[in-house]
């Protein structure tokens, strides 16, 4: 109980510690949509996610956790971002994931955790001139936000045969973004630079169901729903905006060829056109493959592409990336650590980012 | 593989370790992928100020931190002061065991030290002369009750242009001296020595006198002397075991300092008053728009002034104004923000308190002052009084005064502002 409660501890903290940056892709609309996968899952392109009880994707997965466990995922991304005009390379840390589960009674298991929803990280440097009292002065503007939207869950699941399981969650999505604004003329010297901030909160619910089931040996499929209701931003006390946001249907199956060679491919489908009027967000669609090697010291390999929901330009932004990885155990199997990379290019819009993502996963089982 | 493992894990923490930064910053193309928003400049003249209003009698010329003389534009300006009384017997082995003190025999000479502050350096054969004045001069003196010593007690003139150009600034004929006391060279020390006859001990009086001065010049004689300046050091003979010995007998400085001039006082009016003598302020009181106060960030902000006539005096004395944020707003004592080191209001050099701006002889140009700091000090106090008191620098030290429209005249006081509304952060 006292491990469940410093776990429960950390969850709460970790909420607070969110920090980063993912793509340029969201400055315009809610933000960069998280992953929700475990490392061990991402490295396979999230493919295995689905049917990972540490992934926040479908809840009927926590049916794969046989005893207490809590996993923390710490993502660092390397970008080069080009606008064909201008190249910057940028870099950030973040903390995404951290997910408790386990079973509590018969065939149920309970889990839940925080993931990083919409990341809402950014910084823009952007140059100008202006007339000021008839004489032409130049400036640059800092815009930038730190913050990310943070989905809370709360998830059961049964696992009613060996071959079928149903889950189900709540979820709260919760968090805050440092907002900042700032003008800094180049001279200075007469005019005094202006900057100004604020902090902005979200929240909003959603709920999710799955159902996952082995209709032959060595194959698993599934099925995941998740609906939110909308995302309210409130900027000192009074709100700010409100955009609905979308139902996510998915599916995706796995193949235990032999117990040392996994496969899996998932696909799922969002309606995030719903949370602009303007056109500027994009129903998305997106799929991921990839496997698993060995079991002692497994590599995994992956790929996956799609969508993203929010851009500029008359269609929405693709993206497409290649994952490795391993991982291994340790304290006689109570501790799995995860690594992983991830190169990612994302291009919509005239702009092009290219990255790596570094991945590193700490799994406890007390 | 057991050894694999541990590698495996160093690595692994080291690169997680060594990822732990962030670098945010990237040029924003804009629109297409900044926020919504921008950042947007007003820029507007707001005639904010109200129930300003001037206010006289401040500084006296007896407690003013210069003594004024001038002789051009048909002022003319004298200054006279008292120095103290001294004693004359004095020590004549003073780092022996002797302690017997001695009266001097005869006073042999004195030498006058005085300041200048403030002068013209194209005045040319800038000349000073110093008179006898009755010992009962005191702050109630005017020019023409002291008519007759500044016409019959000359005591000797000296010409400081001259002297100055001396090598080392030192006329050894007459022991006087002319010396810079910085780099500027404006200000200078100047020495006239007095023999006994032009210093004049009268033991009755313990060496107690008083001078007047006059200055005159081929053209722009106006100077300013410092009143804690004068200095006057007697030099006596003694008797030293049948020997005459000359010895400095004692030094005197200025009990009493002021001056002395036909200038008028400034009046009021109207319209606003700064500066003279006795010195004339002013209150200006602001009423800038909560909305740009409080919600907006001021990046520039400009006070025009525009000046009624033009001030009339030798380009040195041009009038330097200075705007303070006061304490609380009293009225004509409302206290400026005091300094946290000494008893008076905080000097020039922190612009978010008090700022200084200048209004050139002759000319009527509208004067323009920046007091960015002072208003954003208003956004960030806003329970501070948006009132500025205006004052000339130094108070009380130039006869001549600004007289500028008020916010009841058609060229009444104006703000300029710039600055950046509230800035917009728009859907997330």
């Amino acid at each position: 109980m006292r491990r469940v409660t410093t776990w429960c501890v950390l969850m709460v903290a970790g909420v607070n510690a969110l920090a980063a940056q993912d793509s340029q892709f969201g400055i315009r609309g809610l933000g960069a949509p998280g992953t929700f996968a475990s490392v061990r899952a991402w490295a396979t392109g999230g493919a295995f996610a689905p049917f990972d009880g540490m992934s926040a994707v479908a809840d009927a997965s926590l049916t794969e956790v046989v005893r207490l466990t809590a996993a923390a995922t710490e993502v660092s991304d390397y970008r080069t971002v080009n606008d064909g005009t201008n190249s910057s390379s940028l870099r950030s840390s973040r903390f995404p994931m951290l997910q408790v589960a386990g079973p509590v009674v018969g065939h149920l298991v309970i889990g839940g955790g925080f993931s990083t929803y919409l990341y809402r990280s950014y910084s823009v440097r952007v140059p100008g001139s202006v007339v000021i009292r008839g004489v032409p002065e130049s400036y640059v503007d800092e815009l930038g936000s730190d913050g990310a939207v943070t989905d809370l869950r709360l998830a059961a699941a049964w696992q009613f045969s060996p071959r079928l399981s149903v889950g189900g969650g709540l979820h709260i999505l919760t968090g805050s973004s440092s907002l900042t604004a700032t003008r800094l003329f180049t001279d200075s010297a007469v005019y005094k630079n202006a900057s100004q901030t604020d902090q902005e909160s979200y929240d909003g619910f959603g709920l999710s169901l799955s159902v996952l089931a082995a209709p032959a040996s060595g194959v698993r499929v599934t099925a995941f729903l998740q609906s939110y209701n909308h995302l309210r931003a409130v900027v000192n006390g009074f709100q700010n905006a409100q955009n609905e946001l979308p139902t996510t249907l998915g599916g995706a199956v796995q193949w235990s060829v032999t117990p040392e060679v996994k496969l899996a491919g998932s696909i799922t489908h969002a309606n995030w056109s719903v949370a602009s009027a303007t056109g500027t967000a994009f129903n998305t669609t997106n799929w991921a493959v990839g496997g698993e090697l060995g079991r002692a010291v497994p590599f995994r390999i992956g790929v996956r592409g799609g969508q993203m929901p929010f851009g500029p330009g008359p269609s929405a932004p693709t993206q497409f990336g290649i994952s490795a990885g391993t991982g291994f155990t340790f304290s006689q199997g109570r501790g799995i650590l995860d690594f992983g990379i991830e190169h990612l290019r994302r291009t919509g819009g005239g702009l092009t980012e290219n990255g790596w993502n570094l991945l590193a996963g700490l799994t406890v089982r007390p | 593989m057991r050894i694999g493992r541990r590698t495996l894990l160093a690595l692994g923490m080291a690169a997680t370790l060594a990822a732990c930064t962030e670098d945010a910053t990237a040029p924003g193309k804009c629109p297409a992928f900044c926020p919504p928003g921008q950042v947007q400049v007003v820029d507007t003249i707001l005639h904010v100020i109200s129930r300003d209003s001037s206010f006289t009698g401040y500084v006296q010329p007896d407690s003013a931190q210069v003594m004024l003389a001038a002789n051009a534009f048909g002022i003319d300006s004298r200054p006279i002061f008292v120095m103290a009384p001294v004693g004359t017997r004095v020590l004549l082995n003073p780092k022996g065991s002797d302690t017997t003190t001695v009266a001097p025999t005869s006073i042999d000479s004195a030498t006058l030290v005085l300041v200048i502050d403030r002068r013209d350096t194209l005045a040319s054969n800038l000349r000073i002369s110093l008179y006898r004045m009755p010992l009962n001069i005191d702050r109630n003196s005017t020019l023409s009750g002291l008519a007759g010593p500044f016409t019959d007690s000359l005591i000797r003139t000296m010409n400081v242009d001259s002297v100055f150009k001396l090598p080392a600034g030192v006329d050894s004929t007459a022991g006087d001296s002319v010396a810079a006391v910085d780099s500027t060279r404006i200000p200078v020390k100047v020495k006239i020595t007095l023999d006994s006859a032009q210093a004049r001990f009268i033991a009755a009086d313990s060496g107690r006198s008083a001078f007047g001065i006059r200055v005159t010049a081929d053209s722009l004689a106006s100077v300013a002397f410092d009143s804690h300046g004068p200095v006057l050091t007697w030099w006596a003979t003694y008797d030293s075991s049948g020997t005459a010995v000359h010895r400095l007998m004692a030094i005197a400085d200025a009990v009493f300092s002021s001056f002395v001039s036909n200038a008028a006082s400034p009046t009021l009016d109207s319209n606003l008053v700064i500066g003279g003598v006795p010195s004339a302020r002013a209150l200006l009181r602001f009423a800038i728009p909560r909305a740009i106060r409080d919600s907006a960030q001021v990046v520039r902000a400009t006070l025009y002034l525009v000046p009624v006539t033009a001030p009339v005096g030798v380009p040195s004395d041009s009038v330097v104004i200075t705007f303070s944020r006061v304490s609380t707003d009293i009225g004509a004592k409302s206290p400026c923000v005091p300094s946290a080191l000494g008893s008076g209001c905080l000097p020039l050099g922190d612009s978010a308190f008090v700022v200084s701006a200048s209004a050139p002889m002759g000319q009527t140009d509208t004067i323009a002052t920046d007091i960015t700091q002072i208003v954003r000090g208003w956004a960030v106090d806003t329970v501070a009084p948006q009132t500025l008191m205006v004052r000339q620098l130094p108070e009380g030290g130039n006869l001549v005064y600004l007289r500028v429209y008020s916010s009841r005249s058609a060229f009444r006081p104006a703000l300029h502002l710039t600055y950046v509304p509230r800035y917009s952060f728009g859907n997330p």
